[in-house]
């Protein structure tokens, strides 16, 4: 059996709901999980020391304990995989807009915000991950799209059912064609994927989860004792977090 | 018999007392606002690369400049100005031309239909009336017009809703396709096209150009609009880099600033909803002995914009009570003038 590591925020809810429901044909009997978990952005209070991932702040080290069943640390060198959720997805669509509006985009544009995605430390503790342990396979999901009854969802998907909704929708076309293309040239290290959720989890535009992802996501940061908000757009359930772990770890 | 008429003039009425014997730093009475700027009023700011620093420091003392055309959300702000963005109220770049303004309120007005808007350069697309925007241009002409109305539909929003235009006039000298009369902010050729003198032409705008140019744009915005507009207007003190007249840079520039500063006063003279404010007079000012230009005798020094600043904020206080807008707070020291985007810069590439 291969074992896989999810690290993650509030967001690692969906993939725990997934793991302990256990319906996961051709997943569940191929790989073992362990799961890490830290509120927010704390993971980012955390160093790498001999291909171990150690937390320097406390608050961190009982997070990950509490999140993995008694572990402190994450011995990465023991995994064939990782899936990596916190901080933004690099396909969330709200950099490319002028506020809510959508707007035409230059792919030298496009790039230059990519890069300034990269840039950001889930990016670099990602990289540094995926090169001590080379043979790993490294999944970036960052925490998923917003559903569709998110308010930015809400507003920009009216503004493809208006009288320009052509040009708009090419517009939009262009702005994921080029974003895929920044994505593709711009690879974070080897055996690194920018994971983008399947079609069939998003709404037709491909811009936002559909909502019934949403309903009955269990917070993580409380250990999934609190069920999140139901006008909670950005946290998923566990039949979520299924496909995106069978999108992932099914090709392998 | 009676006294001269200049006995009851005040002091700053002579040179003595207002320039040779005063600082040029510290300039009294040299603007006197005509209107006060209202907190509440839209501001539109438009022109040549000087312009660019009066909406930073509007900005920073918290007017509502407008920003109709704003970047997206994920573009770092250092990436901004790169591609057009943050520097005037819409992507437009710099206007240096009245004729640049009138074009573009007249396209955005849908009173004109764009010609040779599209120069080509190694397979990649330029909006010829804003070539800088795109630093590699576009990748289709499809995508160029795209980004043309979309910029287009919110020039005219700034146009309807705007209380204020901010517009300071940089040139008179431009390059022209001669067949239709569009004119362009660089020479076809400088960033892309192709010259061909049988297609381009050089034009050098006399006053009267000049002033029926804005007059027109004045009167089209007021026919179009139903809201009172004041225009304040400023005249760049940033020479030309070259002349394509067959005479020395600075006769032409001297021609060209002159021109700018007449029609200026004559539409302030003429106009109750016109004012000008004086920064080129601040800058050029001899008492300065042209301290306030960078080593390349063109460019204005920060410690230069500040000094224009200041006067302009004796008379408009700013509206952010917390923040002394005298204090060049949006410069650093990092700047050195030249952070400005300024397409008539890339004529030095192909100077001698």
């Amino acid at each position: 059996m291969s074992r896989v590591c999810i690290i993650g925020n509030s967001h690692l809810g969906a993939f725990k709901l997934a793991l302990d429901a256990g319906d996961m044909p051709g997943i569940s009997d191929r790989y073992e999980f362990d799961t890490f978990g830290s509120i927010r952005a704390s993971i980012l209070q955390t160093r790498i020391v001999s291909q171990r991932l150690v937390p320097t702040r406390k608050d961190v080290t009982e997070n990950f304990e509490r999140t993995s069943g008694g572990q402190s640390e994450i011995d990465l060198g023991q995994y064939s995989a990782f899936v990596i959720a916190i901080r933004n997805s690099p396909f969330w669509i709200r950099p490319f807009l002028a506020d809510t509006q959508i707007m035409p985009i230059s792919r030298a544009m496009v790039a230059a915000i990519h890069r300034n995605f990269l840039d950001d430390w889930s990016i670099d503790l990602t990289a540094r991950i995926a090169e001590v342990v080379p043979k790993a396979r490294v999944f970036f999901v960052g925490r998923p799209l917003n559903t569709q009854k998110d308010k930015v969802a809400r507003k920009l998907l009216r503004q493809f059912d208006g009288p320009d909704e052509h040009s708009q929708v090419a517009i939009k076309d262009t702005v994921l064609q080029y974003l895929a293309d920044a994505v593709a040239s711009q690879p974070v290290a080897p055996k690194v994927d920018l994971v983008r959720p399947p079609n069939h989890l998003l709404e037709p535009h491909r811009l936002f989860t559909l909502a019934k992802y949403a309903r009955g996501a269990q917070d993580a940061d409380t250990g999934l004792k609190q069920v999140f908000k139901d006008d909670d757009t950005m946290h998923m359930n566990g039949a979520y977090g299924r496909e995106m772990l069978t999108h992932m770890l099914a090709p392998l | 018999m009676t006294d001269s008429p200049y006995v009851d003039q005040p002091d700053h009425a002579f040179w003595r007392s207002a320039v040779a014997e005063t600082s040029p730093l510290d300039l009294q009475s040299i603007y006197k606002r005509r209107w006060p700027i209202e907190a509440d009023w839209k501001i539109a700011t438009a022109g040549s690369c000087f312009a660019q620093h009066i909406a930073r420091y509007m900005k920073a003392a918290d007017y509502t400049v407008m920003d109709v055309e704003p970047k997206p959300n994920g573009l770092p702000e250092a990436d901004a100005p790169r591609f057009g963005y943050g520097i005037f109220s819409a992507r437009y770049s710099n206007i240096y031309t009245a004729r640049q303004l009138l074009q573009l309120v007249r396209e955005a007005l849908g009173q004109t239909h764009p010609v040779n808007l599209i120069w080509e350069k190694d397979g990649r697309y330029y909006d010829s009336r804003r070539p800088g925007i795109e630093p590699g241009g576009f990748e289709s002409a499809a995508e160029l017009l795209d980004h043309r109305v979309f910029q287009l539909r919110h020039v005219r929003q700034m146009l309807e809703e705007m209380d204020l235009l901010i517009f300071t006039l940089g040139l008179t000298e431009t390059w022209e396709h001669t067949a239709s009369g569009t004119v362009f902010p660089t020479a076809p050729g400088t960033i892309a096209g192709q010259f061909d003198p049988n297609i381009y032409s050089f034009r050098n705008f006399t006053f009267a150009e000049v002033y029926d140019d804005l007059t027109t744009v004045l009167d089209l915005l007021k026919a179009h609009r139903d809201t009172p507009l004041k225009v304040l207007l400023s005249v760049s003190p940033v020479p030309l880099t070259a002349t394509a007249e067959d005479h020395h840079v600075l006769q032409s520039s001297t021609y060209s600033k002159s021109v700018l500063r007449a029609v200026a006063g004559q539409l302030r003279t003429e106009r109750e909803d016109v004012d000008y404010f004086p920064s080129f007079e601040i800058v050029t000012n001899p008492a300065a002995r042209g301290v306030f230009y960078a080593p390349n005798l063109r460019s204005v020094t920060p410690a230069g914009v500040a000094c224009v600043m200041r006067s302009f904020f004796a008379e408009h206080a700013g509206c952010n009570a917390a923040q002394d807008p005298t204090t060049p707070k949006p410069v650093t020291d990092e700047d050195d003038g030249d952070d400005v985007v300024c397409e008539e810069a890339m004529l030095e590439a192909f100077g001698k």
